[in-house]
């Protein structure tokens, strides 16, 4: 487990060199007495990071044993803490986290102190221990916790394998007590319960594998002129040609395939059925199937305009895959792009799909196993590697994944990641960067091209330029309950309609920031900040504008010039 | 009892200042000094402690206000300008 990652190591920043020490001696030095600092593990033993063991006090003078956590990329990211039971074992001390199923608390036992959204850099372990303190009193109380300190419940107390999708409620008859339900299992441990409800099966299941085998067939010739046409005489000289007539003596499917190297089309796939007619004679039925070659014909219609041979060399890292995530992922795959690094820790679930490119068949599965299904099923010859994992934890794959992108698209939403890969990033890598989100109810979205001639978020900041537009119209939207699984806080809402605006957008820019100069047939970018003023329009710009500047760095910004 | 003991400030740009204080003496004159040393304006600032709650009163003494040996506060500037809203993707 030693750290041989080249990763992003907040304790060896030396911009934070003092805040390590400082919180290190927040623990060490007893915290006031309510905090007995029992050993920093070893880093090697732990993927790099600090992790602290101590005793907290609680309460009336009642301690517990707890783990704290340090994430790499803190302060961007607050550290966890886990109650714990050591048990001495000779020399050596055995951990075990303890669960206390009093809810506020994830599966791997990390306390759930607080919303994400409320975490400030300038906050410190000493906020964190008092969190902790108000946790626990809680936790080890009979009732638990009141409803109004709970920051995230699992639904429910145990933890689940697989989901049913149920199209609509059911509700049985008063009278009856009893019935069979029939779910399709339309993938593993992912069933559907369609029969009471829908007309026909949403998800069909594949069939597994068909083999064909394969002949060279004359040379100088086409397919045409090989196989004239489907009737038994053609059908017997192909096996003849081929030396398997003996095969068309027995009913039965027999697959082929036929390569041609002197036609255009140079593949060729036949099932011949042989079977009995009126008990007696053979009868002989072929189908043929068409074969496509995807790189030569998938972008066949958009070569000219987007240079897809110079596309296909080029990387894109992508963090963040929900909503514009998937979108861009998608339209970047149509579009030619050749790698495609995607970065992400959630799962797909039910309320994520009306405003992502994948649907309710994904449920369950990791948005980066989604996401690369979805690239796949555009081009299975891009390639896409997957970094399931919170990029505030990570722990060199950022890294290795930038050394050798061509450009990186932040789509998380986030504050806290925005400006952790602002300011650790954009400097040391040369590439450009974008950012992208939108405003409650998605009425208004915004994209920075940060690169190395265009200001970055902390400029913007200075600038008093990094906030969206403001919608014009008059309108309430509620916010939703923290969504599960995610101790963010509340998922917001919007449609899919101006999500995909802003999505679109961010393809364009990428596409024709990573366009070679020669390219003619599409306008080059020429702009760094963009803001989209949604249906609403703002008290700037009508409905539907893209408002589109260019910012340069700000000469006070300690990130471009520090 | 007057006692003396160590405080901690840490302010913007991982600047850190540390010096043995008697418990009698008020919360102001640990600013005054921080402002000495690291030549800042204190006004527009918010002092808390290592808990992150707030010091408000800084006529109050050290002993009034309960801070202990070794206890980091900060006092980082207020944010002028908003920074970025929230938003989600």
């Amino acid at each position: 487990m030693s750290d041989s990652h080249s990763g992003y190591r907040w304790y060896k920043n030396p911009k934070l060199k003092n805040r390590y020490k400082t919180e290190i001696d927040t623990l060490r030095n007893g915290f006031g007495g309510d905090f007995q600092f029992i050993e920093q593990v070893n880093p090697d033993l732990v993927f790099g990071k600090i992790v602290i063991i101590g005793n907290l006090r609680y309460a009336d003078n009642k301690w517990q044993h707890i783990s704290i956590q340090f994430p790499h990329k803190y302060p961007y990211e607050a550290a966890y803490v886990f109650p714990i039971n050591i048990i001495n074992v000779g020399s050596q001390k055995r951990i075990t986290p303890i669960n206390f199923g009093k809810g506020n608390q994830y599966g791997d036992a990390k306390m759930c102190l607080f919303p994400r959204k409320s975490w400030d850099q300038n906050l410190g372990i000493g906020y964190l221990l008092r969190k902790a303190q108000a946790w626990l009193i809680h936790a080890t109380s009979e009732k638990g916790f009141p409803k109004d300190k709970i920051v995230e419940e699992l639904p429910m107390h145990i933890p689940h394998k697989g989901q049913v999708i149920m199209p609509k409620k059911f509700i049985p008859e008063p009278k009856e007590d009893w019935g069979m339900i029939h779910l399709t299992e339309f993938k593993k441990d992912h069933f559907i319960y369609s029969k009471n409800v829908l007309q026909e099966e949403v998800f069909s299941n594949s069939t597994g594998e068909v083999g064909f085998k394969w002949y060279r067939g004359p040379s100088g010739m086409n397919f045409k002129d090989f196989f004239k046409n489907s009737g038994a005489q053609e059908i017997l000289k192909i096996f003849k040609h081929f030396e398997i007539d003996h095969l068309l003596t027995g009913v039965g499917n027999h697959n082929i395939a036929v390569y041609m190297q002197d036609d255009d089309v140079k593949w060729h796939f036949l099932r011949i059925t042989i079977s009995l007619q009126n008990g007696q004679s053979l009868n002989a039925h072929v189908s043929y199937y068409i074969s496509k070659v995807v790189e030569e014909q998938l972008y066949v219609r958009i070569k000219d305009i987007f240079a897809n041979d110079y596309l296909k060399e080029k990387k894109v890292t992508i963090v963040g895959l929900g909503a514009l995530g998937s979108e861009v992922g998608v339209s970047l795959a149509k579009n030619g792009i050749g790698t495609i690094d995607v970065f992400d820790s959630d799962v797909f679930e039910i309320g994520n799909s009306i405003r992502h490119a994948a649907n309710l068949f994904y449920i369950g599965e990791r948005k980066t196993d989604v996401l690369k299904q979805l690239i796949k099923k555009v081009n299975p010859n891009i390639i896409v590697n997957q970094y399931h994992g919170n990029i505030l934890e990570d722990s060199g794959n950022l890294e290795k994944s930038l050394e050798t992108s061509d450009i990186c698209i932040v789509l998380t939403g986030e504050k806290d990641v925005d400006y952790m890969i602002n300011d650790i990033y954009t400097k040391k890598y040369s590439i450009p960067f974008i950012f992208s989100g939108v405003s409650i109810g998605a009425f208004s979205g915004g994209i920075e091209l940060v690169s190395k001639d265009s200001a970055c978020l902390r400029c913007l900041d200075l600038k008093g330029l990094n906030k969206l537009p403001k919608p014009a119209g008059n309108f309430k939207l509620n916010e939703l309950g923290p969504e599960y699984g995610n101790c963010s806080g509340p998922a917001l809402p919007g449609s899919e309609i101006d999500i995909k605006t802003v999505a679109m957008q961010v393809s364009r820019v990428i596409l024709q920031v990573l366009m070679p100069e020669s390219s003619k047939n599409y306008p080059s970018n020429k702009g760094s900040y963009f803001r989209w003023h949604g249906p609403y329009g703002s008290k700037e710009k009508k409905p539907f504008t893209w408002e589109i500047r260019s910012i340069k760095k700000d000469p006070n910004c300690s990130i471009c010039n520090g | 009892m007057r006692k003396a003991i160590t405080i901690k400030v840490m302010i913007e740009n991982d600047q850190l200042f540390e010096e043995t204080f008697q418990t009698n003496q008020k919360i102001q004159v640990i600013l005054n000094k921080l402002k000495a040393k690291f030549k800042i304006e204190l006004n527009n600032r918010t002092l808390r402690r290592e808990d992150s709650s707030v010091i408000k009163n800084y006529d109050q003494t050290i002993e009034e206000v309960e801070l202990y040996d070794l206890e980091t506060l900060n006092f980082y500037k207020n944010s002028n300008k908003p920074d970025r809203d929230e938003r989600f993707a």
